[in-house]
């Protein structure tokens, strides 16, 4: 059984050479395939080598199991997977998360976009107060007094 | 100082987060959309102030649509017409709709987007209910549903309503309540104890006692008659003219559907008793203490 391979090419130049069913999990690859826009090597211009080698393992560890002969939905598994998922999330800093979303975003996977999500959800917004909020994710405060007090209002009944 | 530098693609290297500028910044708006869509209605409207860029993004039917039920299409009279997803998600905050030919009503509850029903009087099953001597179907003009259930007088009280978990949303502790006003002349509850039962129908029901009528009386009742009425729970009023007790409360699970029964009963001292108005019983997510 011969296994065909992939070969993805980061904005940094670096090749990664990956198994057909790790690749094929972005449903933006398959496309370019089609479109022949690489002969040999499938140029990713946004995605970084670093995110590009995460991306990977994510679906690496996500075909594997996907294949896990026949358990591959068994509950324990799911579980593994879940924590796996959660350690991988939590090793990352801020900059690394936000680009990994992106680059699932870009590659359309669905279950890393979401993943990273939740994870941006859980870890920077939920339970914080809109100060938190903009101290966490550095955000400017673009709102004149005014207007910010008017956007309270509309949700007031969200503060109490 | 302090300005955010906007991340600017430089073709090969282009797309990375440069740190001290906000990751938000180089996120296209459906991203930031996404992200708030795993929060909650309340943490969408909290962020809505955060920014320009979040509130814009905050009202996305993004958003919006992850909140709503998944069969909200079909409890959206084809008349009415929503701009947004959020407007028609408020819409089934405010506004309960009629569901299962109107015996029964549903709304969201705004902070979680939590599925809420109202069983109408008419889907309860209600001991002599169908006898006018006993009971009797008013009109109800302004009230959600088209009739409530009048007492007239009985002595066997036994109101009880079901539910089926799947009607519910999951992984959510609810709490069931009966709504009620007492009528204007009103006898046999005051300082009476009923009991309450909630639980999977087949299974030993958690039961508690509740008084429709707590009253100010008791000036004779022995301590020991009083002690025990404080674990008796009391009717509070709702804002909305009508009063309510909490019955009990239940688990809604995620993968097995279980069916729920809700009960008041007085069948024990079988005093006649009157006098009582009962618009349903209402179902929605526990408050968490």
């Amino acid at each position: 059984m011969s296994k065909k391979n992939i070969v993805l090419k980061s904005s940094n130049g670096i090749i990664f050479e990956v198994e057909e069913a790790v690749a094929l999990q972005s449903e933006t690859i398959p496309y370019m395939i089609e479109d022949d826009c690489a002969n040999d090597t499938i140029p990713l211009a946004n995605v970084t080598g670093d995110i590009l080698a995460l991306v990977i393992e994510y679906c690496k560890k996500h075909v594997v199991v996907a294949d896990g002969d026949g358990g591959g939905s068994s509950s324990s598994s799911q579980e593994d997977l879940k924590n796996w998922d959660a350690q991988f999330m939590n090793d990352l800093d801020q900059s690394k998360i936000f680009n990994l979303l992106l680059a699932a975003d870009f590659l359309n996977i669905k279950t890393l976009f979401d993943l990273t999500c939740q994870f941006v959800a859980d870890t920077m917004i939920k339970g914080k107060s809109v100060e938190e909020v903009r101290r966490t994710l550095n955000i400017e405060k673009d709102y004149t007094s005014e207007e910010e007090a008017k956007a309270r209002q509309e949700n007031e009944w969200a503060f109490k | 100082m302090g300005k955010n530098r906007r991340v600017v693609s430089t073709g090969k290297g282009g797309g990375g987060i440069v740190s001290r500028s906000s990751p938000f910044d180089s996120l296209p708006e459906d991203c930031i959309s996404n992200i708030i869509s795993f929060t909650s209605p309340r943490e969408a409207c909290v962020v809505a102030s955060v920014s320009k860029t979040s509130k814009s993004a905050a009202k996305s039917d993004i958003v919006w649509e992850k909140f709503l039920p998944r069969e909200y299409p079909s409890l959206i009279p084809p008349s009415r017409v929503f701009t947004s997803k959020m407007e028609l998600y408020f819409a089934l905050c405010d506004d309960p709709v009629l569901i299962d030919d109107g015996l029964k009503s549903f709304w969201l509850e705004k902070a979680s987007g939590k599925k809420c029903i109202m069983l109408s009087a008419m889907s309860l099953s209600v001991t002599w209910g169908d006898d006018p001597r006993y009971w009797l179907w008013d009109p109800s003009p302004g009230a959600r549903f088209e009739k409530v259930l009048e007492l007239i007088d009985v002595c066997w009280f036994e109101i009880c309503g079901r539910v089926n978990t799947r009607a519910l949303s999951p992984g959510t502790r609810y709490s069931a309540y009966v709504v009620f006003k007492k009528a204007d002349h009103s006898y046999g509850f005051e300082g009476v104890a009923i009991e309450a039962g909630v639980g999977v129908v087949g299974q030993e029901a958690s039961t508690r006692f509740i008084c429709f009528d707590a009253g100010a009386g008791g000036r004779e009742a022995s301590t020991r008659r009083r002690r025990r009425r404080r674990n008796i729970v009391k009717p509070e009023e709702r804002g909305d003219g009508w009063m309510e007790i909490e019955l009990g409360g239940f688990f809604s699970g995620g993968g097995v559907c279980d069916e729920i029964e809700m009960s008041a009963l007085e069948t024990k001292r079988l005093h006649w008793k009157s006098g009582l108005i009962i618009l349903g019983i209402e179902i929605r997510p526990a408050r968490i203490v």
